[in-house]
């Protein structure tokens, strides 16, 4: 299990809030999360668990790094399907998002741990 | 094939309904509905690419992967305050719960040897932990109990609403064996093994009670077979 140091970011929450901003003012709700965390819709690489998703997500929204909104059932509805809650990066999300870009090593991706 | 249907979906919710059974109204609202939009989604995702088989068997990867984290997300959640009022006004899951940790102890420290060559005599800790867990059983049950005759500690506080008749009976046989067990235990040595002569017979009568309760759930599952099993057929 990852530890971290208060006011700083684990790997995964810095993905998410990364995969989160790059959807801008749309909003990514959590399948899509989890498709872009296992690196987009054609990935063959297995998404993470569900748990392990949306604790993540609780955690960031009650630290008020994210936004987060049910979609209005009417459209759910047309669409077919059960509404979807969808996440914003907030002001703060995104100065802490910033923060660890440029916090991390020069060639890793975000999150990623040096060899 | 219906995508709601196939087996990674009802895993999903089946877990989900169970790690937020007995958790706070709208938290456990939010938990289930958002896992049942990205079950639906990832599903009929699948479905679109021609591999709904595949995508049932990477929902049930999902589900377990997660399941240390659900766990972990749940003992954060009885952590929060105002979470120890709920469980004086609905006692019997964490009773249940502690009783379900406490039965490996006890066990162990029944069978735990008095060989002569043994360094460490390991029923000692074993016994403590389990009398420990024991009272802690008791004094929730004496506390709830109390907040029942000045309910001034517990007002407002919303009371759990079980499924059926059945499972109401179940939950309370159940805390019943918990506070029997416990009892059975703290009240074990000395003079005071006679008050847990006691608890074991209510122990006994408990253990007849719940396995009667499964034997009649049992049975009600049975009866209600040609109902469900075309769902799980389909």
């Amino acid at each position: 299990m990852a530890y971290r140091k208060p006011g700083t970011l684990l790997p995964l929450e810095a993905e998410i809030l990364s995969a989160v901003a790059a959807r801008g003012d749309s909003g990514a709700h959590g399948f899509v999360i989890a498709q872009d965390l296992a690196g987009g819709a054609e990935s063959s690489k297995a998404l993470v668990g569900h748990g392990t998703l949306y604790k993540a997500l609780d955690r960031l929204r009650t630290r008020g790094l994210l936004n987060a909104e049910w979609e209005d059932s009417a459209a759910a509805e047309q669409a077919g399907r059960p509404r979807r809650r969808l996440y914003w990066i907030t002001a703060a999300g995104a100065t802490v998002l910033r923060e660890a870009r440029s916090a991390a090593k020069p060639g890793l991706r975000l999150g990623e741990a040096p060899a | 094939m219906n995508a709601d249907r196939v087996t990674g979906a009802r895993l999903a919710a089946w877990w989900v309904s169970t790690i937020t059974r007995t958790a706070e109204g709208s938290v456990a609202r939010d938990r289930r509905a958002e896992v049942a939009s990205d079950v639906h989604d990832q599903l009929a995702d699948a479905g679109r690419r021609g591999a709904l088989g595949a995508g049932s068997r990477a929902v049930v990867g999902r589900v377990v992967r997660g399941v240390p984290s659900d766990l972990a997300w749940r003992v954060g959640l009885e952590l929060r305050p105002g979470r120890f009022a709920w469980h004086l006004r609905n006692p019997s899951t964490a009773i249940t719960t502690t009783f379900v940790a406490m039965v490996p102890l006890n066990a162990a420290a029944d069978s735990a040897g008095t060989r002569a060559r043994q360094l460490v005599d390991y029923r000692v800790p074993l016994w403590v932990a389990t009398d420990i867990l024991g009272v802690c059983i008791l004094l929730l049950a004496m506390l709830a109990l109390a907040s029942r005759a000045w309910p001034g500690w517990t007002a407002g506080v919303e009371s759990f609403q079980p499924g059926s008749r059945l499972e109401r009976a179940r939950r309370c046989a159940t805390a019943t064996l918990g506070i029997a067990m416990a009892g059975s235990a703290v009240f074990r040595f000395g003079a005071l093994s006679l008050v847990g002569g006691v608890f074991w017979a209510a122990f006994a009568a408990a253990l007849v009670t719940y396995l009667a309760l499964l034997v009649v759930t049992g049975g009600v599952r049975l009866l209600t077979l040609g109902r469900y099993l075309p769902k799980v057929a389909a």
